[in-house]
């Protein structure tokens, strides 16, 4: 599996693409998710922003259940797709690079959402860190 | 005749003039307990079977089995509920609900089999059972109580403020009465069901709920807000030592062995895997427990114990599908959200669709002064303070919660949008306007049978073993415990029927063998499942993923436990053609009712939008078992006429209307209802 530096990897993103990465979206920009747990079976959940799309995507996953996530279950998202989501909607090039570069390994899917985790823990930092800065000046 | 299992009578009330009688059980036993007699129950009482849900000659039965109350494993705590529903769409179906905890046990240990609740009263009452004593009670000072408040007050009247739980009482009803520790049951509505909320459930207890049917809205109806037992007698059982060395071999072979566990998750911290080691508190799998400590919590005799009990007290018992309705706060947020469902009396599975909502709301239909206008604020989708004002709004009837009170397939007629919304799959309501649970687009026993039935039907039992063990062991990368091919063989020796009755493969979902398998599932369940209430998180047992061997319990065990609680013989293949001819009798009600084939047909979306995501199942591909991920997969709107055709003819019905012929209904020995049919003018050719 491929381990990313994420600091490594990405640039400080500037305010201008900061503000679009974290926007609120809209229903035709929006991301479908495929959430899995035995009780309800799949259920399609619709994502209108970056840090939702993180939430359900993270804070899903097996390794999290007991530990510091509150949801369980599997979340699906067709990796295609979520690509292009990144790159085009979110219009985060940068990240959407680096996630399709991981899911072009020939790896199962839960090692491919293992292998972008990083990937998002900092870009989300990063953001979130600017974002501050941005609302206190 | 029984030796065991029954205690001998069914208590009969009718709201409307006060009326208390007994029914002798001797009179239903022949359709063996739960489901079974209360669907006879109804039949014998409901005249004009086209009334309304809320048509105060409505019939709500709360049916024990044989089982209830009893050692039995799994089976003990069940109530079956039934009567003419108000949540399915467009027709409010003759239907079920069931819920877990201790009501079942308690009506047993009070001397009834079971209540059929007819009628309407002046004002609001509940019903107060002490053993064989019953009253009809004013419900001043309970009505417009909360779930859990209502639960509480009528304690403190019938048990008697100064007794603390767990300490030994006397009833008020005589020296002889007997003593128990237990609080009575009580099963209650909320304010949803004292609004007549067609969503709106029937609580007991902390978390124990029948969700579906919208019994809860009935009741509302009926002005009775809870019934209340406490019994201090025991159930006869026909062989207690045999009925104790089956529970103990089921124990051994079947349940999670604390002390020396034969499986365990493959990594730390798993529960969702308990579905797979079957270990206690396993389908509370929503809620970490680093917060607030827990221990597992089971319905009245069950060697599962899958719920969870939580020190802070919020949402006890609350494990399955209504522990994922609000997954976006903190996990805090999210057991409030399931709590204040519990308290309000309101059934998640609809109220869960608020995510169509926001889709509504970000197409720019739903708003304030929008097309749908709203005042709730969605424009903070992603706070508590949402989910609390929009939960709020369905059970108080507020806002544009006076239209989901409706249930949200009404509510999107209303609004113009029922067709074009359940045809994209935006509103995934795949059958009578229920919920979409597992996919209808693969999972067939589930979609066949809820589109030919009344309901999502609600049975894990057989989608454990075929969907979610390997779907899980897929996710975390593990080879599945049992083989595709090795899967298949093993059901089909537990249920007699061809392996290729589960194949999930493109073609394989419309061949006979799978129609066979389709008319198998509700003739078990109708009787195992829902009249002798094994519950299905358990039973059947067709496979054990976690043995050497892989063998299930089914269907050797069934008929053992039910000799040994009954003292009657009764094979598995005469149990399938009881669950045949219960399944006949609801069939008979739902033709009276206006059923016809050409009704029992999924939403749009069903035949026309394909699955996207990995769903496990075995299939059968160029003579190969293996577990496809049936990517791709619709329906064929042709392929499930032809379905439909060859499923009536499998259960001797006409294939042109679906409706039962005489010679099948007297061959089950249902002449009186091959009659009524016959005088409607809808007896089968
Ligand atoms: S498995 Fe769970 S829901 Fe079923 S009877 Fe046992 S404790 Fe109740």
């Amino acid at each position: 599996m491929v381990e990313y530096e994420a600091e490594e990897l990405f640039a400080q993103p500037d305010a201008e693409l900061a503000e679009r990465a974290m926007r609120e979206l809209s229903w035709a920009e929006r991301l479908t998710i495929s959430k899995m747990n035995p009780a309800t079976g799949t259920e399609n959940v619709d994502v209108y922003n970056l840090p939702h799309a993180v939430l359900h995507l993270f804070g899903t996953r097996w390794d999290r259940l007991l530990l510091d996530g509150s949801r369980a279950g599997i979340a699906y998202v067709d990796t295609t797709r979520f690509v292009a989501w990144l790159g085009d909607v979110v219009g985060d090039k940068a990240l959407a690079e680096a996630v399709a570069e991981c899911f072009a390994q020939d790896v199962s899917y839960e090692e491919k959402i293992e292998a972008i985790k990083p990937l998002f823990k900092e870009r989300m930092s990063q953001y979130g860190a600017l974002m501050i800065e941005t609302a206190v000046e | 005749m029984a030796t065991g299992g029954y205690v001998g009578k069914i208590l009969y009330v009718n709201l409307t003039d006060g009326r208390i009688e007994e029914i002798p059980t001797s009179k239903y036993e022949q359709w063996g307990g739960g489901h079974g007699m209360g669907s006879a129950v109804f039949f014998d009482l409901v005249k004009d079977k086209t009334i309304d849900g809320f048509d105060p000659e409505n019939v709500v039965t709360f049916m024990t089995s044989p089982f209830s109350g009893t050692l039995t494993p799994s089976a003990s705590g069940r109530t079956e509920v039934q009567g003419i529903g108000v949540q399915s769409y467009p027709v409010g179906w003759f239907t079920r609900a069931n819920f877990g905890g201790r009501f079942s046990a308690e009506l047993k240990y009070a001397g009834w089999d079971g209540i059929a609740i007819q009628g309407k009263a002046e004002k609001p009452v509940w019903i107060n059972i002490v053993n064989g004593e019953v009253s009809i009670e004013d419900a001043v000072g309970i009505w417009g109580l909360n779930t859990h408040e209502a639960q509480q007050k009528i304690w403190s009247i019938v048990g008697g403020d100064e007794a603390e739980n767990g300490e030994w009482r006397g009833m008020s009803t005589g020296r002889d009465s007997g003593r128990t520790t237990q609080r009575p049951a009580v099963v209650t509505i909320g304010v949803a069901g004292e609004n007549l909320n067609r969503n709106a459930m029937l609580l007991h207890d902390s978390g124990n709920s029948a969700g579906q049917g919208g019994f809860g809205g009935v009741l509302g109806s009926k002005n009775l807000k809870a019934v209340s037992v406490v019994g201090t007698g025991s159930v006869p059982v026909a062989d207690p030592a045999a009925l104790m060395d089956l529970r103990m071999e089921l124990q051994a072979g079947f349940a999670y062995n604390v002390e020396e566990p034969v499986l365990e998750a493959p990594m730390a911290d798993f529960p969702f895997y308990g579905i797979i080691t079957r270990s206690p508190g396993a389908s509370t799998v929503m809620w970490k427990g680093k917060d607030h400590p827990n221990r597992p919590q089971g319905c009245i005799g069950c060697f599962r114990a899958c719920r969870r009990r939580w020190e802070n007290g919020v949402a006890n018992g609350d494990g399955c599908a209504e522990s994922t309705y609000w997954m976006m706060g903190t996990q805090d947020e999210n057991m409030a959200a399931t709590h204040l469902l519990d308290q309000l009396g309101l059934n998640h599975y609809d109220a869960k669709n608020y995510s169509y909502l926001l889709a509504l709301y970000k197409m720019g239909i739903l708003g304030p002064g929008m097309q749908i206008d709203t005042k709730l604020p969605f424009e903070n989708y992603k706070s508590y303070a949402f989910i609390e004002a929009y939960t709020k709004a369905i059970a108080n009837r507020e806002d544009i919660g006076a239209d989901l009170a409706e249930g949200f397939a009404r509510a999107a007629e209303k609004w113009g949008r029922y067709e074009e919304d359940t045809t994209s799959g935006i509103l995934a309501l795949p059958n009578w306007g229920f919920s979409e649970h597992y996919d209808p687009r693969i999972e067939v026993e589930w979609s066949y049978g809820s589109i030919l039935g009344d309901r999502d039907i609600n049975e894990h039992g057989l989608n454990t073993h075929v969907h979610w063990a390997p779907q899980v062991q897929a996710m975390v990368k593990q080879a599945p415990l049992v083989p595709a091919e090795q899967l298949v063989n093993l059901i089909a020796e537990a249920t007699g029927l061809e392996p290729e009755g589960w194949d999930y493969s493109p073609d394989g979902i419309y061949a006979d063998a799978k129609i066979a398998a389709v008319a198998w599932h509700r003739h078990y369940s109708r009787f195992w499942i829902q009249s002798m209430g094994m519950c299905d998180t358990a039973w059947p047992m067709l496979v054990n993923q976690v043995s050497e061997d892989h063998k299930g319990a089914t269907p050797e065990y069934e008929p053992r436990l039910f000799e040994a609680v009954t003292g009657t013989v009764l094979s598995y293949e005469d149990s399938l053609e009881l669950g045949r001819k219960i399944w006949n009798l609801d069939k008979a009600i739902w033709v009276l009712q206006g059923r016809h084939r050409d009704q029992e047909v999924h939403t749009g979306y069903v035949y026309s939008v394909p699955t996207t995501a990995p769903y496990f199942l075995p299939a059968k591909v160029d003579g190969v078992w293996d577990y496809s991920t049936c990517v791709g997969r619709t329906l064929d709107r042709e392929k499930w006429e032809g379905v439909k055709t060859r499923f009536f003819e499998l259960e001797g019905w006409d294939p042109a209307t679906g409706w039962p012929t005489r010679a099948t209904l007297e061959a089950l020995d249902l002449s009186a209802v091959a009659d009524e049919l016959d005088a409607a003018g809808k007896l089968g050719a």
